[in-house]
């Protein structure tokens, strides 16, 4: 009898060797777009975000200034459904190579914390560190990864069926939860609040935007994703493409339904019928509109991967440099930050870049991110033990 | 039932079972929330008027020409911050003050003209809006250079002896400047479905 029990495998299912790479190939192109994102948001003047927190609806200039961050929102969620993925996938690597089921939950959790410290030490700072006071307990998304995957060191354990039926309810569910019975008008309550589900910038530094219920939903449908292709041969995963595509496209189908509806699923109203309306969507916390949108066109990138990998230039050229952006996540995020933030701490902010310039900017940060992610990836060769967790 | 060992697999038994049960929730929780404002609002109900808003605008009540709002006549305005000009509000009067949409209209336009803004009033048109023949009203509001544009609907209340109006006001940034008072009408009839009166 089998037992380490999460994730199952029959006897007659062979573990693949290698990665993934449609995998690598949509999160790459995540990551790029999110650095646009980012770049944009440390150099433009009218660049705004924040949808959602606290039900604000920040105005745009114009739908050209709309859809620059619009484009971006794909990434949050694909980054944390496939963290699940790739949790899930790495989990059962370890529990076929051997591992007992300890120490893969003492790696989750080591992992976990490490987020959150490279989230105090390295990535708050890049964001924040122009504000009057820098939040060093700002709960941005890689923090929130990190407590996610403390939780999963537990919670993988639960028969996966489970964790499906959770990961729903919490999707389809979480904008009815009401936490008024901790108090908002103390520190310590009003951190609690934005840490497990209200974002909020309102108590200043103890601020955040992913809280953790949302995402551990998102994170939670990336696992399953990840059990199922782990039972799965190279040709059954092959003809995953037209299924994602289909869920893909019906994904996004259902956004339009949701938010022609105008009611269950929108934290954000759609008020009028121009193109900002119709596509303007509560991102912290993620509304259910925002998750089909977001993750339907995942889906979409994930069918393109499979599609192409197959290619006979698929590790070349542009598909190359993507996949190295997505076999290096965590160094990736952390690396364009600094990149693109282009000035020491306290140096005083620099006069707006126009979007042409900061177009070029960003294209030339990805050539060079993609040559950092080439040596990072032969130091980590060469260093596995101390860089595993990066 | 599934078994345990059943529920550590996906197959169409158990993607069965985990569809039902999520249906089974989702449906009871929003069974629970019915009568709740929608997610994102926040609900006004007071005077025998019941108004959702979304939570980002800042609500303010005050009277007819007077501070404190009362049984009579009063104003309930919801604006957002952060953008030049958002705002709606909902005024309500007894028919002893208004005896017909019109002559509320008429009431509030008067109260409304402050020294520092002249209001260019359109024509009146009437439509059957929620069951109630609503006085509609186009109108801008020329203040500090800008022109504002805004549309506003009244209608009789008679289960309560009032008439009710609903405006909507909206300039939410430097390139709507110039916009067209028709162009608001969406907003409104959003707000608009927002409203009870009795």
């Amino acid at each position: 009898m089998q037992t380490n029990s999460t994730p199952e495998l029959s006897p007659s299912v062979k573990p693949r060797v290698g990665r993934l790479q449609f995998i690598d190939f949509a999160r790459g192109i995540v990551m790029a777009i999110m650095a646009w994102d980012h770049v944009s948001s440390f150099w433009n003047e009218f660049h705004h975000g924040g949808e959602g927190v606290l039900g604000q609806a920040p105005p745009f200039l114009n739908l050209t200034w709309f859809l620059e961050r619009f484009v971006s929102h794909v990434c949050a969620p694909s980054f944390i459904f496939l963290a699940g993925t790739v949790l899930a996938l790495s989990a059962t690597k370890r529990v076929i190579r051997g591992e007992s089921q300890s120490s893969v939950s003492l790696h989750l959790i080591k992992r976990g914390l490490l987020l959150l410290v490279l989230e105090t030490l390295l990535v708050t700072p890049a964001f924040y560190w122009l504000a009057p006071q820098v939040p060093r307990l700002y709960f941005g998304v890689i923090a929130c990864i990190g407590v996610c995957l403390v939780i999963f060191s537990v919670y993988r354990r639960v028969p996966p069926t489970v964790i499906l039926v959770l990961s729903l309810i919490i999707v389809l569910n979480h904008s009815t939860l009401n936490l008024d019975f901790i108090p908002n008008d103390e520190a310590w309550g009003s951190y609690a609040r934005v840490v497990i589900h209200e974002p909020s910038f309102a108590f200043w530094p103890y601020v955040g935007l992913y809280p953790i219920i949302p995402w551990l939903g998102v994170m939670g449908l990336g696992w399953c994703f990840g059990l199922l292709l782990a039972k799965m041969d190279s040709d059954k995963i092959k003809r995953l493409k037209i299924p994602l595509l289909a869920t893909g496209v019906s994904s996004i189908a259902l956004f339009f339904v949701v938010r022609l509806m105008n009611g269950y699923g929108n934290l954000l109203r759609r008020w009028g019928n121009t193109v900002i309306d119709w596509l303007y969507v509560s991102k912290y916390p993620p509304s259910l509109a925002f998750l089909l949108w977001t993750l339907g066109w995942m889906c979409i990138l994930l069918a393109l991967g499979l599609a192409l990998q197959d290619k006979p230039k698929f590790n070349n050229g542009v598909t190359g440099i993507i996949l190295a952006f997505g076999r290096n996540p965590l160094f990736f995020y952390i690396a364009h930050l600094w990149l693109y933030r282009l000035r020491l701490p306290n140096s005083p902010k620099p006069p707006p870049l126009p979007i042409w310039q900061t177009f070029i900017f960003w294209m030339v940060g990805l050539v060079i991110l993609w040559q950092l992610c080439l040596r990072y990836e032969k130091l980590k060769k060469k260093y596995p033990r101390f860089l595993q967790y990066i | 039932m599934s078994t345990l060992s059943e529920l550590q697999q996906f197959n169409t038994r158990s993607l069965a079972v985990v569809d039902l049960i999520v249906i089974g929730v989702t449906g009871s929780n929003l069974w629970i929330h019915r009568g709740s404002p929608p997610v994102g609002y926040l609900r006004f109900q007071d005077y025998g008027l019941q108004f959702d808003y979304p939570e980002d605008m800042y609500l303010q009540t005050e009277g007819l020409g007077t501070l404190e709002p009362s049984e009579e006549a009063g104003t309930l305005t919801v604006a957002r911050q952060g953008v030049i000009i958002d705002q709606a509000g909902v005024i309500w009067l007894s028919q002893d003050m208004a005896s017909s949409p019109s002559e509320a209209l008429d009431l509030i336009f008067t109260q409304a003209t402050g020294s520092d803004q002249v209001i260019e009033r359109g024509d009146q048109c009437t439509s059957t809006m929620k069951g109630h023949d609503t006085v509609i009203e186009f109108f801008y509001i020329a203040e500090q250079g800008l022109t504002i544009p805004g549309i506003i609907g009244a209608w009789s209340c008679d289960e309560n002896n009032r008439v009710v109006a609903l405006y909507y006001l909206s300039l939410p940034d430097a390139e709507s400047v110039g916009s067209q008072a028709e162009d608001i009408q969406p907003t409104w009839e959003l707000h608009l479905n927002h409203v009870k009166c009795h």
